[in-house]
């Protein structure tokens, strides 16, 4: 009799250590990670400037790659609601940082559809998009993370979280690019 | 008792077409092909609608077998009493059915479908006096006796 019991309390406790850990990987399941590769100036070969490589300053690479990430985010016109970014304050190696909701132009739906094949989008709805992440500097690479968070509305509606499936890969993808992009840009002012 | 029926008819007609009307939106589209309302949405909208009804029609079924108030001596004038009770539920629900369906004249007006339920809820509030004497008079009141016999 006890040893039945026994067998049945371990047998409970391995049922929720598996929902545990399911549940642990249902939320990782929308995190994108990429890394940008990068160089220092006085590693390159020469005098000449690099192509297509990133080239931050020993030093400064946290202060170029938070402000690369604001202003990609701000170009599309999402809001950094955390941390909060004035003057000089921007978001530091391993802070999360998150947005707010913005909505989705209808050709990056399209574009979802066409690189996410198999997890295709309804064209029935308007959708926006939050994204969370961070980034960290390792070596000469820069490691982004980023969770998006789809919702969806009608015509007449309010946005609800999309509980159907979606690419988080597109989007983080799509915010990696154009990171890179902006990091290969020579700074103004 | 017949006056009552008709009453009761137009509450419970008053709900379904609520309930059709918010249904209706989760099939109609806009020029550009998006859904007015999201089928997974609806039951947002469903729930707020079945409260503003509730109180008022669970009140009257209910009345269907108790009847709390006695009634009073004088009892003239039936005819005329039943047309003022007839049009006062009949504004009243014709205006919950008018602010949560006149999106399906247009739609563009800005706003949300939950918001247009709000405030037909809220309206539902305002609007209580012109139904309540009506309610309680022919639903809560003790029917006569020769019509009860």
């Amino acid at each position: 009799m006890g040893s039945s019991a026994m067998r049945s309390t371990r047998h409970a406790a391995r049922l929720v250590l598996a929902a545990a850990l399911a549940c642990a990987a249902c939320q990782g399941g929308n995190t994108y990670r990429a890394s940008i590769p990068f160089e220092y100036p006085s590693r390159g070969a020469g005098p000449h400037a690099f192509r297509d490589v990133v080239v931050l300053s020993e030093g400064a690479e946290a202060r170029v790659v938070s402000a690369a990430i604001v202003e990609v985010l701000q170009g599309l016109q999402f809001s950094v609601l955390t941390p909060p970014i004035s003057g000089n304050a921007g978001i530091a190696p391993g802070q999360r940082w998150k947005t707010d909701v913005v909505s989705l132009p209808h050709d990056v739906v399209e574009a979802h559809n066409r690189e996410a094949a198999g997890l295709v989008l309804p064209l029935d709805r308007y959708y926006s998009v939050e994204h969370e992440g961070t980034f960290t500097i390792e070596g000469s690479q820069i490691v982004l993370e980023v969770s998006s968070t789809l919702y969806a509305r009608g015509a007449l509606g309010s946005p609800s979280l999309y509980r159907g499936e979606y690419s988080s890969t597109f989007f983080g993808n799509r915010l990696k690019r154009l990171i890179h992009e902006r990091l290969l840009r020579p700074r103004t002012g | 008792m017949k006056d009552r029926l008709q009453l009761t008819a137009v509450w419970l007609a008053g709900l379904a077409v609520a309930l059709v009307l918010v249904e209706a939106y989760a099939w109609r589209r806009d020029a550009a092909g998006i859904r007015l309302l999201l089928p997974e949405d609806r039951a947002g909208l469903f729930k707020p609608l079945l409260a503003l009804y509730g109180g008022y029609v669970g009140g009257l079924l209910a009345f269907w077998f108790v009847r709390p108030f006695k009634r009073p001596r004088k009892d003239g004038a039936m005819r005329m009493r039943f047309r003022i009770a007839l049009a006062c539920t009949l504004l009243f629900n014709l205006t919950i059915l008018y602010l949560v369906g006149y999106r399906h004249l247009s739609a563009g007006s800005g706003g949300t479908l939950l918001d247009d339920v709000r405030l037909a809820q809220q309206t539902a509030v305002w609007l209580s006096f012109v139904v309540a004497p009506v309610n309680l008079y022919y639903f809560g009141i003790k029917p006569a006796k020769s019509a009860a016999a």
